[in-house]
């Protein structure tokens, strides 16, 4: 991994978790289809952006446990819920991935169909 | 597949999935079809995940909550810890608030609230409750109205017709009808929902209580109408009843005149509220009569075709009658719930100052039912204690004069009447007095989760209230808790009372649910008054039986007048008491107030303790209400052991002769490591089913248990025919076969179940605690299997299943500087991440207090006891 591409992962991380905060989760895919969208064809926009995601939730996640009892809370969320706080956070995790990374897909597809038109039109 | 040079293996993978540029190379080379093949399947692939995961991101499904707001760290189920902590200094704009408001909270969470009008602090009450319990308010405002299948669906359908049934909704929309817009608890009702929406309205993402994000839904906005649902529920928790009907059932299987005597309307031990002019209990014990027992009756109990058996109709002779309906309650018992209240003369304590103790039984939950607050409008009130969350007043607590406390009146307050309708199917008149009378009708509808109608029930009302559904014929109900429970005016009166008689004058327009108040005043006075519509019934006044509807004399005559109330002021013993046993002797006052008393031995206790000590303090008042004895244990205990001695004086029998060897052991005290107290509940279970065999249908089902005090009466008569068991036909059991056998039994069942003695398993905590669920039932939100001191029938009494107990506890001392401790058990906050959601519990299991911060001013409080300080500023509407 290239220090350009860390450096992308930690910047659209922050922008992510920034997003998050303010519009809620609907961030995650609309930030994961920008960045493919601007991203150069080489630069793996989905990975990137699939990392940022769970890097950005991660940071609000650390934030919010500098804010108040994130492990009481942990402990008796993943209690109703029925499963490991383990899990809870793993799912956490897990989640803003899978859909940063689908929607980058798209988005870089989208992006390289303009592209090759734009190519055979000229 | 190729890996371009210093590409780390980790991307190896998405390059060949996602680089089409490379694609579009090899296709060349490889042929478009194939490249084309490939692309599609690609962006198929990516279109399925990214619609997957908007899917569960957006969607619930099933009980699974859409995935995308509830794990969002910043706004979704996480951003609860943000909201755990009070801020340290806050200040909100609230729209409708004439002055600014000061909310200090102190060490315990506690808001005191220092506003300059009434509605002013009313409105602060709203929005701080409405802060810490908003999830709490909404939950009981569906539960008396009936509307759980918003959250819930189809699955909670039956609860919410249940509800509606009652008929509570429809008296809550009566009275807030009734209410003058310019009243002053229209006024109260009305800034206290502008508190709780000033609340919900300003609400940030992280504020939005954890309960909400589970369950998918989002907090509905508060009206006043929800304070009288919330009035209305505690009627319903708190006086609803289906003994008439029990009754009925109790009749079939064994004759009216048993069933009488076993469910007597005077108690047989009398150790009433209103002091008489024995300090004793009294024990008013006559021989039981026989059971008539009615074969074909009872087939129809079990086959829910009950449909003949007496109701009053006017002449008193028997007349066809009505079906028993399924899901009755059983009554008697051991008395294992219970409130408890007293209040001792300066004459008695040993401070010489008047002192009250309170302690008030009910459900418990998490969060709990009340919420502790002091409300300040200088030279107006100065009142703290707690108020449920949805009242707008405190309910039990003090104020610089006066102290008081509630138990259940537990009086007769419900009437059936089998109706004659038009039709049975779908009614619209019903029979009185020679005429038709129309049917008032209410449509019920119930939505889904989606604002769908899910079903649509018609209620009937006759004059006297909601009809009921039998199996086979239709009963109107009337209960007071119907018929207006007043508001909150009363509350505040009563909370702003300087003195017992102002506080006495404050309740007397009381409805519902009856409550016995004792009160306390600085001057030295006492007071204990059963508070509430009691109705005058026609006839002999009582209301035991199921009444036939077709006659208009039957209804209820009217209600009691206040003066004639049970009630004591002052007595010469120095003391007043309250355990929700009968109120006054029967040969004081002989008029019907109830029937099936709890058995009165919390009451005879209290009295006991106080009686045999001349000097209280508040430390031994706190320590009465979790004392760990009973009378109940102390007779039953020697009934068992003497009955022991005369049967192995007759027969060896080495299993009773262990039996009565380990009980005498017993000190007779319900504590937390006492390790004979379950051979003892063990024994009683088994003498409550060997006894009681006559109440059973053929399928073993007993449809009602008398209550113990009757069971002690019975010992009384060693050979009555009760004793016998009926399934034994070619023998006669006597009182002492029974016990003995009892005692017996339960020796094998303590130690089949838990081992043998002192191996650590009898312990009490072991197998009775205390069980407060969260309010949805979650354990991971409950506090559960908490060993508590107290057993059936203590101070303190446990229930089976641990889930009724002392909700709130109190003593106050009202000397120069008012002193009170308290406790309950859970915290403030409605918050599970906050540390004060349950930070009580602990303390209350021990049987421990904290003394409250009753500051007479915001300087009053040294910071190191201020937690928060929130400042609300006026705004505009």
């Amino acid at each position: 991994m290239t220090r350009l591409t860390l450096l992308q992962i930690v910047l659209l991380s922050v922008a992510i978790a920034l997003a998050t905060t303010v519009v809620g989760w609907w961030a995650v895919p609309l930030m994961a289809v920008i960045w493919a969208l601007v991203s150069k064809a080489d630069e793996r926009p989905a990975l990137v952006a699939s990392l940022a995601a769970g890097l950005g939730w991660v940071l609000l996640l650390i934030w919010t446990a500098g804010e108040g009892p994130i492990k009481v809370l942990a402990s008796r969320a993943a209690g109703v819920m029925g499963v490991s706080v383990f899990t809870l956070v793993f799912l956490t995790v897990l989640f803003p991935m899978a859909l940063a990374w689908s929607a980058a897909l798209l988005g870089k597809f989208t992006r390289n169909a303009v592209v090759d038109k734009r190519r055979r039109a000229r | 597949m190729t890996q371009r040079a210093g590409t780390p293996h980790l991307f190896a993978w998405e390059a060949t999935l996602t680089n089409t540029g490379d694609v579009a190379v090899n296709a060349a080379n490889a042929g478009a079809k194939r490249a084309k093949q490939v692309r599609i399947a690609r962006v198929a692939w990516a279109v399925a995940l990214f619609g997957g995961c908007m899917y569960v991101g957006a969607r619930r499904i099933g009980v699974v909550p859409a995935l995308g707001p509830l794990l969002d760290p910043a706004n979704g189920i996480w951003a609860v810890a943000r909201s755990a902590d009070l801020p340290r200094a806050m200040s909100v704009v609230i729209p409708g608030l004439e002055q600014e408001v000061r909310v200090v909270y102190d060490r315990r969470a506690v808001p005191h609230i220092w506003a300059s009008s009434v509605t002013d602090a009313v409105r602060t009450l709203g929005y701080v409750v409405a802060r810490d319990r908003l999830f709490q308010l909404e939950v009981q405002t569906r539960a008396t109205a009936g509307r759980f299948s918003e959250w819930g669906g189809r699955a909670v359908l039956p609860m919410d017709r249940q509800q509606r049934f009652l008929g509570l909704v429809r008296s809550a929309e009566r009275d807030l009808e009734r209410l003058d817009s310019a009243s002053t608890d229209m006024k109260l009702l009305a800034a206290y929902a502008d508190g709780v929406n000033a609340w919900i309205d300003g609400m940030r993402a992280r504020d939005v209580p954890f309960e909400y994000r589970i369950l998918g839904v989002r907090p509905m906005r508060w009206e006043p109408l929800y304070t009288l649902y919330l009035l209305k529920r505690m009627g319903y928790m708190l006086s609803y009843s289906t003994h008439d009907q029990v009754r009925r059932r109790v009749e079939l299987l064994v004759g009216r005149a048993a069933g009488d005597a076993l469910f007597p309307i005077n108690s047989p031990i009398q150790q009433p509220i209103q002091p008489s002019d024995r300090t004793e209990p009294r024990f008013d014990f006559a021989p039981l009569p026989e059971p008539q027992r009615q074969g074909s009756a009872q087939e129809m109990v079990v086959a829910g075709e009950g449909r003949w058996g007496t109701v009053e109709d006017g002449g008193g002779s028997p007349s066809p009658s009505l079906t028993v309906p399924h899901q009755l309650s059983s009554t008697g018992g051991a008395g294992e719930v219970g409130s408890n209240n007293w209040a001792v003369a300066p004459s008695r304590s040993a401070t010489g100052h008047t002192m009250l103790a309170g302690d008030p039984h009910l459900e418990l939950t998490l969060p709990a039912i009340w919420y502790e607050v002091h409300l300040v409008v200088p030279g107006e009130m100065d009142v703290y204690g707690v108020t449920i969350p949805g009242v707008p007043a405190v309910i039990i607590g003090f104020n610089r004069n006066v102290a008081w406390s509630f138990t259940n009146a537990e009086a007769d307050v419900v009437d059936y009447y089998r109706e004659v309708l038009d039709n049975d199917e779908q009614p619209t008149e019903y029979h009185v007095d020679g005429e038709w009378l129309p049917l008032e009708q209410r449509i019920e509808q119930y939505h889904g989760r989606k604002g769908e109608v899910l079903v649509e029930d018609t209620v009937y009302f006759t004059h006297r209230g909601p009809l009921v559904q039998g199996d086979h014929a239709r009963l109107s109900m009337r209960w007071t808790v119907l018929e207006g429970t007043g508001a909150t005016a009363e509350f505040f009166d009563v909370g702003r009372a300087a003195s017992v008689t102002e506080w006495l004058a404050a309740t007397e327009s009381y409805v519902a649910p009856a409550q016995t108040g004792a009160v306390a005043d600085r001057e030295g006075n006492i007071a204990i008054r059963s508070t509430g519509h009691f109705p005058i019934r026609a006839g002999d006044g009582k209301g035991t039986t199921i009444r036939a509807g077709v006659v208009s004399q039957h209804d209820w005559q009217g209600f009691w007048d206040v003066g004639t109330y049970p009630f004591a002021i002052n007595p010469e013993q120095g003391f007043l008491a309250s355990a929700n046993q009968q109120p006054i002797d029967p040969t004081v006052d002989a008029r019907y107030l109830g029937v099936n008393w709890i058995a009165p031995w919390r009451a005879m206790q209290i009295n006991a303790l106080l009686r045999a000590d001349s000097s209280v303090t508040a430390e031994e008042m706190r320590q009465m209400q979790t004392h760990p004895g009973s009378p109940r244990a102390d007779l039953f205990v020697a009934a068992f052991l003497a009955a022991a001695e005369r049967v192995l004086a007759a027969a060896n029998d080495s299993g009773l002769e262990r039996a009565g060897r380990l009980l005498a052991e017993w000190d007779r005290n319900y504590t937390k490591d006492n390790e004979r107290a379950i051979l003892f509940e063990y024994a009683m279970q088994e003498l409550v089913t060997r006894t009681w065999d006559e109440l059973e249908t053929p399928s073993g089902e007993r449809v009602a248990t008398p209550s113990q005090a009757t069971l002690l009466q019975l010992l009384e008569y060693p050979e009555s025919v009760w004793w016998d068991i009926v399934a034994t036909e070619d023998m006669v059991e006597t009182r002492d076969v029974i016990l003995s056998a009892s005692l017996t039994a339960a020796l094998d069942r303590t130690t089949g179940e838990l081992g043998q003695p002192n191996e650590g398993g009898w312990r009490w905590s072991h197998v009775r605690r205390a069980n407060i669920y969260h309010l949805l039932g979650f354990p991971s939100l409950s506090a559960l299997d908490l060993p508590v001191q107290g057993g059936p029938s203590t101070l303190n009494p446990s229930s089976g299943a641990g889930t009724h107990g002392a909700s709130w506890r109190m003593v106050v001392e009202l000397g120069p500087r008012v002193r009170a401790w308290a406790t309950y058990p859970g915290g403030q906050s409605g918050n599970p991440a906050s540390s004060r959601y349950d930070d009580r519990i602990q303390q209350w299991t021990d049987g421990e207090f904290d003394e409250v911060l009753y500051p007479h001013s915001e300087a009053d409080l040294p910071t190191s006891d201020v937690l928060a300080v929130l400042t609300l500023q006026p705004g505009r509407n």
